[in-house]
């Protein structure tokens, strides 16, 4: 294995990691990475928004077991979901989440890209904690 | 750069079907080849290759690859199927103790392992000054586990 090693072919670690920084660095300079910190920051500072989620939070946290049981009545259901609804409606929950589609479809194209490249899948290879991990 | 440790994506990943050119910038685009080149050439990738290129030579590897997954997979099928063969299971047992004794099988599968720890890392380190996992940005999603 040795003689497949030639160290003048080998990246040394210290150079891969300074190449991780500029790839980061790059991505920090994405205008979707910008716009998805500007919506998160506007997300996290809208106190409306933020009192909807807790409310949202509280009354399925409330419900938890007749959801896990299915066994929501309609009364039950529709408050829930206009909870949900009315979470979703508020503008800065709605850019936030476009900018994160945004951010995560550059994402994938850069992760196709990287796992072509490298002949591993980068995704899957960074998950931990099992399948959902 | 701002840093949001621990933030996570708040949604699924949906597939999207746009190729790589028409939507990186150039600056970007740079970045992402000089990181695969670097990690490609890094020892733990080349070992990776060397041990790949290893087990692809050896037929008789390669034959018990082969029959140990298609085995599992008539097997699974049977089961689906209500079907259960004591031979098909004793048979799966012997390939896979071979597997799991066999060296260049062993040497692949290590030096995979390494070379998933090292992209581990480099990812760590990219996502450390996001602040946010980009390995998790990356995953399309697939349905469920």
């Amino acid at each position: 294995m040795e003689e497949i090693l030639n160290e003048l072919e080998v990246s040394p670690r210290s150079v891969i990691m300074q190449a991780a920084r500029q790839f980061a660095e790059a991505f920090s300079e994405l205008a979707e990475y910008q716009s998805f910190e500007r919506a998160f920051q506007a997300y996290r500072n809208d106190s409306a928004a933020q009192k909807a989620l807790e409310d949202f939070q509280k009354k399925q946290a409330s419900l938890k077991a007749l959801i896990m049981l299915n066994s929501l009545s309609d009364e039950e259901r529709q408050e829930l979901q206009c909870l949900q609804d009315l979470f979703y409606s508020k503008p800065t929950v709605m850019s936030y989440l476009k900018a994160q589609r945004e951010l995560v479809a550059i994402s994938q194209s850069l992760g196709d890209l990287i796992s072509t490249e490298i002949g591993l899948d980068y995704g899957t290879s960074c998950r931990t904690g099992g399948c959902c991990g | 750069m701002a840093l949001h440790v621990g933030r996570e994506a708040a949604v699924d990943n949906e597939n999207t079907s746009k190729s790589f050119s028409d939507e990186i910038p150039v600056a970007m685009m740079e970045a992402t080849m000089n990181l695969t080149t670097h990690l490609s050439q890094s020892e733990s990738f080349l070992r990776l290759k060397a041990a790949q290129n290893k087990l692809n030579a050896d037929v008789a590897t390669l034959q018990l690859l082969e029959e140990f997954i298609n085995l599992q997979q008539k097997i699974h099928a049977d089961r689906a199927a209500g079907h259960f063969s004591d031979t098909d299971i004793q048979r799966f047992r012997d390939l896979q103790e071979q597997v799991a004794t066999n060296d260049i099988v062993q040497e692949r599968d290590y030096a995979l392992e390494k070379a998933v720890g090292f992209v581990r890392e480099v990812n760590q380190e990219i996502s450390s000054l996001l602040g946010v996992d980009f390995a998790s940005l990356t995953r399309r999603s697939t349905g469920g586990c």
